[in-house]
């Protein structure tokens, strides 16, 4: 199954390049260069993966994802950084997200954490459906 | 000047220093992320041709000229980045007022606009030439942009002008929202105190113009 992914990153020309290669992949991306429009986004549409840029203009990164896994504590984000730092890790970790790559990304890397947050995405799904059947059994007095 | 002042300044221009050269380093990484990308791109691109797809030239000509376009683009950071670095080679140097204001709303827009603001100057109908500190009067208006970002509402933009007067220029930072608390002077940080120490200026707030006023000399002397 094809991962689904949504990139956000202000720079245009670096999302659509990389948007592009994904899609090669065989990944479904879609694309925005606006924090705003992600949180609509992500809202609207069920993604395996965000990949979110940590300093943007109009939003910055820790911000948008604490208000994104507000609305969606499952989704699996991977920020984006100029300078990856132990302390910028921890940190990002503590806020929710799933991983930090520094930029420029590699591909190969960057594919191997989609893949691994479409799996974490699926055992939490799995979990929360399970959890429902229990419920469901556990409130029947049959 | 005490060495605790002292040592706070240079602890200041250091922080100040970091600031703006981790600013631009963000700025040349994004550069190189889309040379990457577009170099990985045409890479692909080759691969598929190897396969039997038929290349498409103009594909790869508009991939190259992103490449250039970029390396251009990260060409004028470090340039930024250089004249920057070579301000402390001369400390005390006569400079045209409104070229080193540009330069300094050119290295602070980045941080600004991250913090949603942006940073415009308004030319003086002359050019003022004033002789200072250089290093030290550029991390003077990085301090007076800080706080007044800090004092405003995001989403707003900041207008810079100045003026030559009798005894020196006036710098004005505005405008100050008028929701501001009023604020005294002695309130900023203390680092900004001992910068208008060293560089004999002054600070005060005009609330009816809505404006905060540095005020330099003409001569550096200290």
């Amino acid at each position: 199954m094809s991962e689904k992914v949504l990139l956000v990153d202000d720079e245009e020309n670096f999302i659509n390049t990389l948007a592009e290669r994904m899609r090669t992949r065989g990944m479904d991306v879609s694309t925005t260069t606006s924090p705003k429009e992600a949180l609509k986004m992500v809202e609207e549409e069920s993604f395996d993966a965000v990949v979110l840029d940590l300093l943007m203009p109009e939003m910055n990164g820790l911000e948008t994802l604490n208000i994104m896994k507000q609305k969606n504590p499952d989704l699996q984000i991977i920020l984006l950084t100029g300078h990856a730092t132990v302390e910028k890790g921890i940190e990002a970790m503590k806020s929710g997200a799933m991983d930090l790559i520094e930029k420029p990304a590699d591909l190969k890397t960057l594919t191997e954490k989609i893949h691994k947050a479409q799996a974490k995405k699926m055992i939490l799904v799995e979990k929360r459906t399970e959890d429902k059947i229990r419920n469901i059994i556990a409130s029947k007095s049959w | 000047m005490t060495d605790a002042k002292w040592k706070a300044t240079t602890d200041s221009g250091f922080q100040f220093f970091g600031e703006m050269t981790g600013s631009i380093s963000h700025e040349i990484k994004n550069c190189m992320a889309i040379i990457n990308e577009n170099a990985g791109l045409l890479q692909d691109l080759i691969s598929l041709s190897q396969k039997g797809t038929p290349p498409d030239l103009e594909r790869l000509n508009r991939l190259a000229e992103q490449i250039i376009t970029q390396i251009k683009r990260s060409d004028t950071f470090v340039k930024k980045l250089n004249r920057f670095s070579h301000s402390v080679d001369t400390p005390i140097n006569s400079i045209d007022l409104a070229e080193i204001l540009n330069f300094s709303l050119d290295l602070s827009k980045r941080i600004a606009a991250n913090r949603r603001f942006t940073l415009n100057l308004e030319p003086p109908p002359e050019t003022i030439i004033i002789s200072t500190h250089v290093f030290y009067f550029m991390n003077m208006i990085w301090r007076c942009l800080d706080f007044i970002m800090g004092k405003g509402a995001p989403d707003s933009k900041l207008i810079m002008k100045c003026k030559k007067i009798s005894t020196g220029v006036k710098i004005c930072f505005g405008p100050l929202q008028e929701s501001n608390v009023r604020f005294e002077v002695s309130s900023m940080p203390g680092q900004t105190q001992n910068l208008l120490e060293i560089l004999n200026g002054t600070i005060e707030v005009n609330y009816e113009q809505g404006e905060m006023i540095l005020t330099l000399p003409e001569k550096y002397s200290n």
